[in-house]
């Protein structure tokens, strides 16, 4: 109980009185000095457009939402598929390494436009955009986790005789763990992010949409107090989904480590 | 001559290790070890005991000479019969697996595990002194010693013909290391294998031991053998009488003398 109540009092209790103190600030300013609401509109004016088009905001997140979780999941699929290839061979690894870099650099501007042409615009061109974003995390933090294994421990391997499969799964796998929580972590934020993104270039119509899009429309047309409730909408997703990927991550590596005895 | 090669579990005739970088570890290393035998090998740090441990348990290869485990090249001793154990420096368990699944790890490896597996594990935390209530801890909830005795019980689980320990108990207090000496000679006078046994420490070769290997600095080579007259089974009281100081002086006399 003691635990809890400091952590409230250190942790949360000091950013919630900030929030509070900068929300007031900013809705007196506003007032104050008459800022035109497309320029910088009062947090009142935002909680009356999130509230009056709850539907649509709802609508909106779980769509991006959607798509950000397919993306993430997808990614840790591939991404551990292809770590997993690569930490079979120093051959394969060196000759594809540099093309999983490029997945890291592409500016996703450039290639969106292909994207489009190849797919079309819709939920799987989002997808994509989504996946090419997050990928590289999971593929470098699992292929380091499973070629960094303790040379101790592949002796104590060797001197049992195992074979590579053994080796691999029993040693190598459950040693990168670890390292593919924390690319799973860095992966689920860049996830939302690429659904946003995805949105932007490869968006919906008007009648099925997502925060990117809803985020560019009420940027086109001035609906400032609205494009801000977006913008919070697509922060606090990325929070959730962020959160959630991080709390699993430590129930995982809290039983893997100490709890529990099921072998691996 | 040959007929006493024939009887030695371990043999090793001119033995010589360089590594690729150019390296000379061991030159020259001869000796025999018979089957049921205790023999430890002490030596300056850096005079190639691990290194010819690594050897013989088939995990490096001589780049001279001859050595044999069982009239077996150690590295086909070793894959064939299963039969050769080693204990390492550092615990070096599974940090995912708990006490009982790294204990049954070479039994898996080996695709020997059935029915009485549990009963053999369970028999195994007994004598190593362990409770089964640790069985399900996780290497993290162990102590130091706890987990060199884990370690120990993962190589006997197998049933070895030939333990090799190499400085297993370095990082342990004098306390921990005494009691696990004492446990460990316990353990291979109810068992039959034979153990050879690397450390730095010339009170712990003396109180396992019935032969001691002296080696020289690098490049290593058996310096001197000294005989162990101690009946077994040895007390810990043993620690405390003249002879045994007077065999330690001995050896640490012969150690000075390799020039380290």
């Amino acid at each position: 109980m003691k635990t809890k109540a400091s952590f409230f009092w250190q942790r949360v209790f000091p950013p919630a009185i900030l929030f509070g103190f900068v929300v007031i600030v900013w809705q007196i300013v506003t007032l104050a000095y008459d800022i035109p609401r497309y320029l910088l509109p009062s947090p009142l004016l935002i909680l009356q457009a999130a509230v009056d088009q709850h539907e649509q905001f709802l609508s909106a997140t779980l769509l991006t939402g959607f798509e950000a979780v397919c993306g993430f999941g997808l990614s840790l699929l591939i991404g551990v598929g292809i770590a997993f290839a690569f930490s079979q061979s120093k051959i394969i690894r060196s000759s594809c390494y540099p093309y999983a870099i490029f997945l890291q650099t592409v500016p996703i501007i450039a290639i969106a436009p292909l994207i489009i042409t190849w797919f079309g615009t819709g939920f799987q061109s989002v997808l994509l955009v989504a996946v090419i974003i997050s990928l590289f995390p999971i593929i470098t933090n699992a292929t380091t986790g499973l070629i960094s294994v303790d040379p101790e421990l592949e002796n104590l391997f060797r001197l049992y005789n195992a074979s590579r499969w053994q080796r691999l799964w029993k040693l190598q796998l459950p040693n990168s763990v670890p390292y593919i929580i924390v690319g799973a972590k860095t992966s689920s934020g860049l996830a939302v992010i690429g659904s946003i993104v995805g949105e932007f270039f490869a968006g919906y119509q008007a009648d099925q949409f997502g925060l990117g899009y809803l985020i560019l429309q009420t940027s086109n047309q001035l609906k400032t107090p609205q494009l801000f409730a977006a913008v919070i909408a697509s922060t606090l997703l990325g929070v959730i989904i962020f959160g959630t990927v991080s709390f699993v991550g430590s129930v995982i590596l809290k039983r893997f480590y100490a709890l529990s005895s099921d072998a691996v | 001559m040959t007929a006493a090669m024939a009887e030695n579990l371990v043999q090793a005739n001119n033995l010589e290790m360089t590594f690729p970088q150019g390296q000379r570890a061991l030159a020259a290393v001869d000796f025999g070890i018979q089957q049921g035998e205790f023999v430890s090998i002490v030596g300056p740090s850096g005079c190639g005991k691990s290194t010819l441990l690594r050897l013989i348990a088939g995990l490096q290869e001589a780049t001279a000479g001859e050595l044999t485990v069982a009239d077996l090249n150690p590295q086909t001793a070793r894959t064939q019969s299963n039969k050769t154990a080693f204990v390492f420096q550092d615990p070096n368990l599974l940090p995912w697996r708990n006490v009982a699944d790294n204990i049954r790890l070479p039994l898996e490896l080996a695709g020997n595990v059935t029915a009485e597996t549990a009963a053999d594990i369970e028999n195994s935390l007994d004598l190593i002194g362990l409770s089964s209530a640790d069985a399900l801890k996780k290497p993290s909830m162990l102590s130091g010693g706890m987990r060199m005795r884990v370690s120990l019980a993962r190589a006997l689980i197998t049933e070895p013909n030939l333990l090799l320990l190499d400085e297993p108990f370095g990082a342990l207090d004098d306390i921990l290391r005494q009691k696990l000496n004492e446990d460990l000679l316990r353990i291979w006078q109810e068992q039959n294998w034979t153990g050879l046994f690397v450390t730095h420490n010339v009170a712990e070769a003396v109180f396992l031991s019935q032969r001691i290997f002296v080696m020289s600095a690098a490049p290593g080579t058996i310096a001197s053998t000294i005989e162990i007259p101690f009946e077994f089974p040895r007390n810990p009281e043993l620690r405390a009488t003249a002879e045994f100081a007077k065999l330690t002086g001995e050896v640490s006399a012969h150690l000075r003398g390799t020039g380290e």
